[in-house]
């Protein structure tokens, strides 16, 4: 019992760590790829704190789903991010069924309809620019995602993930799954090469248009999802991939899930660093690799049961 | 699973993958893995049994699958100044998920493909690798795409010899390999010859030497 | 199951049954009676219905004929399955007559509102009578004027040519429909020997045929593909509260019938698992994409109609193959997800439809390019409107939410549990599939709702629109109350189905909404006070949107219905032959153009392909063939009454 209070105990203090912690290391580490010393390595925990002190400027078109948006957004992530076992600990109410796929990538699904709905609330022509790519691309990688978390916790017979992605998952499976996970993120998180967070040029913008609008408070709170969820992905990424090489066991333990995050990072920076963001038009194309991997994960999985 | 079977397994994802992808040089570096697992499989099988003349065969493969024929695609993707394939017809993405569909396909009908009273599933792979060849050939607009899925079309029959039947003698087997070399030598140089005529590889340029 | 027990409850049956008879009556005769009698006797019925549905003891009501029926009876039969579509029925109808008179009122000099209400209170009837119906002859009458009354309803405007046009098309549908289903019934008849449903026990491969004939007919009346053209042509040209009964409950009765005859009875095979699978795969994702292609609010609506048609249609051919596999817990789920999904997709259908309703009459157009900012003209609409939006997009934990997860955890257990190896490889594919469909669910519904209600309005209309009468938004609040507390509530929804027996797993639902909801509800209850504590010292300031410094945005600089679908559309538009042309016009053309227009343009192949050349086709043919056997010549016409008599006579075997 004390075991699962302390497991529960690290879980909360990781997800309130480990995200701030993660963006700090890309944003230094990319600075670093550009060859540019970076502003301090607290700076994006200093930015959130700047943000949350000053006030909001709201545009009059808007309703109460704008300012809706970050609350919603905020308390389900949070939600997530403690029922999901992606720091290796114990997610809270670990194996009652909250953890359950469906009901992730619904709630997930729930974030993004809210994230739409804001944009085009503002009335601006990048808000439904942004809305709209926003929508396709969710499109795209919603059945790469259900498959091929499907497929990995199909071993274990339940759709429940804190019970799936703990438990033993075929090597082959489990590493298809984490690449098609992981390319499902890239493009859920907007992360090179499908979206540039840092570009200032707002026709090649895609969640950065959806959010233009949001400044101050409900902005720190919009970037502080965007950290949660960036890690949580990566932790779920590297829960597969860590159970797939080295077995339930290691999937399970906090240092290394931590390290894997933290390396994820590092590498998503270094290839963001490298790489270019691809026309809008041949982002199907990329995200069909996710698709086809979950299939082929679905595939094994099937086979050999 | 036998490795026997996981090596046929990643053979057969990579030509997946090879069918999706644009860049010329990650589809040389596909081939190269491809003809690396083929290879491995006939290693597998001639040190488990032992088989003195299958060993040098499948060290020749490797040597010439893996890694001869891919440097030279290179070299002469390099010295043709071709970087990218964008294919004609269907989009990459879209080829690569009903390439998905076929590699199943093949998968489940392998007992209808095979010659074994017990079917691994090898045949499968096999028979849905000479598909997707056929299936990049048809996707692809310039001749060095058309080239990879002639030489993953290869590989797949390959794969089926290897893995179904008792294995040709290892003298035709070799043959055939060097045969395939001296082709694909062959295509290189004419496709330099084209390069240097038409200024472009496009295939789907060609059509107006007719007129 | 015997059912040969009379049920106490058949008065009550029939007091409803005669409610809308004499509401009927009562509209014909008082044809400008916005509510009064007619409405009220109207909602007693359905008042009616929900009250049997809940208490009703199962059991057989049979009538006395009024005429000799060769020895079938008039008989209603009263078990779970009937009363928890009669129940569906009654929760649509009791909002539906709410909200009827407020939109009459808009309607006002265009049509006579008893007439609407006497179409309305026989198509409940009938309605009901199909669901009740104990044996063949009394389905298929009923069913046959729920299609009468539902055509006379779809063309209630019809001093306007496509009203006209879409009424006749409609018409079509369901003649072709009922003409395989009565065929397929008369065949099972000339089998069995019984009009009777449950003594309809086929040997072996017999009931192929027959089978084939009453899915077809059902599927028409559905609205699957490849039959569902009438669909988005008959729902916009239809009052809108029509529309939401049309749409939310009337297509449910096919659904019935397929669940009645093959899902629990003996017609049930597994290559029609294979088909319903099949079709269910294909209309989920043909009819959403196409959705996501409309403009008029209520095409959107229809074609999202045929999408979920798709999806229940899928839950029952998993139903049907995974039982024929021996994989009880999978058939089991998608019974159940069919039968909550039917309930679900009625309730969200019925009040999209009636806040497109309001919407017509409020800003007098559907035409979603030229709405717009309704969020702040019409506030309850639009809340109404945003939860059938978040629930048909299946947002956690709104009742859309609980038939899907039903249907994707039913092929999950496939996955798993299945003997082969294709087969699970299909239960996972499934879970994609739908997921697909979800993904274009939601683009095409927050296109809905973001483009109608929020930005500012793209046309004068828009700008100038009020609040809708209160009877009206009181019917749509109710139904948005029922969306919420039916996904609240889907853990009591799966014992009360399994308490009616209608599933076997009482423990198949093992999802904790409610804990979900209490912790995302805590999460979110104190990001709001973190929020305004904060915000107690500094309020927001109200400032224009952003405007790249070139002073005040137009309405029209916002993207529209057309343009937010444009990236999907595009992805997808080998399926539809989507095109767009730019053409600028002006000095330097290619530069700085003067004019510029654009032009969409999309083919469905099926129409232009399939239906069109039928159509010329027949067309053809008649005018060839039967304009020369109708010459006008009486005597030409008593020569055919002979050869019929004659041909009649050698086929009974007289002659």
């Amino acid at each position: 019992m004390s075991n699962v209070l302390i497991g529960v105990a690290l879980h909360c203090l990781l997800v309130a760590s480990l995200p701030i912690l993660l963006a700090c290391v890309i944003r230094k580490t990319k600075a670093r790829m550009q060859g540019r010393p970076g502003p301090p390595f607290l700076q994006p925990a200093l930015d959130l704190a700047k943000r949350l002190k000053k006030s909001d400027t709201v545009s009059e078109t808007t309703s109460w789903v704008f300012r809706a948006n970050p609350l919603v957004g905020v308390a389900l992530t949070v939600w997530l991010a403690l029922v999901l076992p992606w720091t290796g600990a114990t997610p809270i109410l670990r194996g009652s069924g909250v953890a359950d796929l469906i009901l992730i990538v619904y709630l997930l699904a729930a974030i993004r309809f809210f994230a739409i709905l804001a944009a085009l609330d503002t009335g601006s022509a990048f808000g439904g620019l942004g809305a709209s790519r926003e929508a396709a691309l969710s499109v795209l990688i919603e059945p790469g995602l259900v498959i091929g978390l499907a497929a990995a916790s199909l071993s274990s017979r339940t759709l429940d993930l804190s019970i799936g992605l703990g438990s033993p998952v075929r090597p082959t499976v489990a590493i298809l799954s984490a690449a098609a996970f992981l390319i499902a993120a890239l493009s859920e998180l907007s992360r090179m090469p499908i979206d540039d967070t840092t570009t200032h040029l707002e026709l090649t913008m895609v969640h950065e248009a959806t959010i233009l609008e949001y400044s101050g408070r409900r902005l720190a709170l919009i970037e502080w999802t965007v950290m949660i969820r960036t890690a949580m992905f990566f932790g779920i990424a590297a829960v597969l991939l860590v159970n797939g090489m080295f077995g339930p066991d290691a999937a399970t333990n906090p240092l290394i899930i931590g390290t894997g995050v933290i390396a994820a990072g590092l590498f998503l920076a270094v290839f963001e660093g490298v790489s270019v963001k691809l026309n809008w038009r041949r982002v199907p194309s990329f995200v069909a690799f996710s698709t086809a991997l979950a299939v082929m994960s679905a595939f094994v999985a099937a086979v050999e049961r | 699973m036998s490795p026997i079977h996981e090596a046929a397994g990643l053979a057969a994802m990579v030509s997946l993958w090879l069918l999706g992808i644009t860049r010329v040089k990650s589809m040389l570096w596909g081939l190269a893995l491809q003809g690396g697992a083929l290879s491995m499989i006939l290693l597998i099988h001639a040190i488990a049994n032992n088989l003195a003349p299958e060993i040098f065969l499948g060290m020749s493969a490797l040597l010439l699958k893996a890694v001869v024929i891919p440097l030279f695609l290179n070299w002469s993707a390099h010295r043709l100044k071709v970087d990218r394939d964008w294919g004609v017809g269907l989009a990459p993405g879209m080829a690569m998920l009903i390439g998905a569909v076929v590699l199943m396909t093949c998968y489940f009908q392998s007992a209808r493909f095979s010659p074994l009273s017990v079917p691994s599933g090898t045949a499968g792979y096999s028979i849905a690798m000479v598909l997707i060849g056929v299936m990049i050939m048809i996707t692809r607009r310039l001749a060095m795409g058309i080239l990879v899925g002639f030489l993953v079309l290869d590989n797949g029959i390959f794969a089926y010899s290897v893995t179904e039947t008792a294995g040709l003698p290892a003298v035709i087997e070799l043959g055939v390999m060097f045969d395939l070399f001296v082709a694909v030598l062959l295509t290189g140089m004419v496709l330099f010859r084209v390069s240097r005529s038409f200024e472009h590889m496009d295939v789907s340029k060609m059509r107006e030497l007719h007129e | 199951m015997s059912t040969s027990t009379t049920t106490e409850w058949g008065p009550a049956m029939i007091l409803a049954l005669g409610m809308f008879a004499v509401a009927t009556v009562l509209g014909l005769a008082k044809a400008r009676s916005r509510f009064g009698l007619v409405g009220f006797a109207s909602l007693t019925g359905c008042v009616l219905f929900v009250t049997c549905a809940i208490f009703a003891t199962n059991g057989r009501i049979v009538l006395p004929p009024l005429i000799g029926l060769a020895g079938v009876e008039v008989a209603f039969r009263i078990d779970s399955l009937s009363r928890w579509f009669i129940g569906i029925i009654g929760l649509v109808g009791i909002p539906v007559c709410i909200y009827l008179p407020g939109y009459l009122d808009h309607l006002r000099g265009r049509v006579r509102p008893g007439l609407v209400w006497s179409g309305l209170a026989v198509l409940f009837g009938a309605m009901a009578g199909v669901v009740l119906a104990d044996n063949a002859v009394v389905f298929i009458a009923s069913w046959e004027m729920m299609a009468i009354s539902s055509f006379l309803l779809v063309a209630t405007e019809h001093q306007k040519l496509s009203v006209r046009r879409a009424a006749f098309i409609y018409l079509g549908a369901t003649r072709i429909g009922s003409a395989f289903l009565i065929a397929g019934f008369i065949w099972a008849h000339a089998l069995t020997g019984s009009w009777r449903f449950e003594d309809w026990t086929f040997q072996g491969t017999s009931a192929t045929l027959p089978a084939a004939l009453i899915l077809v007919g059902f599927l028409a009346k559905a609205g699957s593909w490849p039959f569902h053209l009438w669909l988005p042509i008959a729902h916009p040209a239809a009052p809108s509260p029509v529309s939401a009964v049309m749409s939310g409950v009337m297509i449910k009765t096919a659904i019935y019938g397929i669940v009645r005859l093959f899902l629990l009875g003996h017609l049930g095979a597994p290559w029609v698992g294979w088909i319903l699978l099949f079709l269910g795969c294909v209309s989920a994702v043909w009819g959403i994409l196409f959705g996501l292609l409309q403009q008029d609010l209520k095409r959107l609506l229809a074609y999202s109609s045929v999408e979920n048609i798709g999806l229940l249609l899928l839950a029952s051919g998993i139903c049907l193959v995974s039982r024929s596999y021996g994989i009880a817990l999978a058939s089991d789920l998608a019974l159940g997800a069919v039968l909550f999904h039917a309930l679900n997709h009625s309730i969200f259908k019925s009040l999209l439809f009636l806040g497109a309703g309001s919407i017509d009459a409020c800003a007098h157009t559907r035409d979603m390019d030229r709405l717009g900012g309704l969020a702040r003209r019409m506030p309850w609409t639009a809340a109404a409107f945003f939860v059938g939006c978040a629930s048909i997009c299946a947002l956690a934990p709104l009742n859309g939410f609980a038939g899907e997860w039903l249907i994707y955890r039913s092929a999950f257990v496939v996955g798993y549990s299945a003997p082969s190896g294709e087969l699970r490889l299909i239960g996972l594919i499934l879970l994609g599939w739908v997921a697909l469909t979800g993904g274009l669910t939601a683009a095409c519904f927050l296109k809905a709702y973001g483009i109608v209600f929020l930005g500012n309005g793209r046309s004068g209309e828009a700008r100038k629109a009020h609040e809708a009468a209160p009877g009206m938004v009181i019917a749509m609040c109710a139904l948005a109350c029922a969306c919420i507390g039916l996904g609240f509530g889907a853990p009591f929804v799966w014992q009360g189905l399994a308490r009616m027996s209608l599933v076997s797993n009482p423990g198949g639902w093992n999802l904790p909404v409610f804990t979900t909801v209490l912790g995302g509800g805590i999460l979110l209850a104190a990001a709001w006070a973190f929020l305004s504590r904060l915000e107690r010292t500094h309020r927001p300031t109200v400032y224009s949107t952003w405007d790249c410094g070139f002073g005040p945005l137009s309405a029209r600089t916002q993207y529209s219905a057309t343009s937010f679908g444009q990236p999907i559309v595009r992805l997808f538009g080998k399926l539809y032959r989507y095109e767009i042309d730019v053409v600028g016009k002006g000095e330097s053309q290619h530069n700085f153009p003067t004019t510029l227009s654009a032009e969409l343009k999309h083919e469905s192949y099926l129409e232009s392909r399939v239906y069109s050349p039928a159509i010329k086709g027949m067309l053809r043919l008649s005018e060839g063939l039967i304009m020369r056997l109708q010459a006008g010549s009486i005597h030409q016409y008593l020569l055919f009454m002979i050869v019929t008599l004659a041909l009649l006579l050698w086929l009974g075997g007289v002659i």
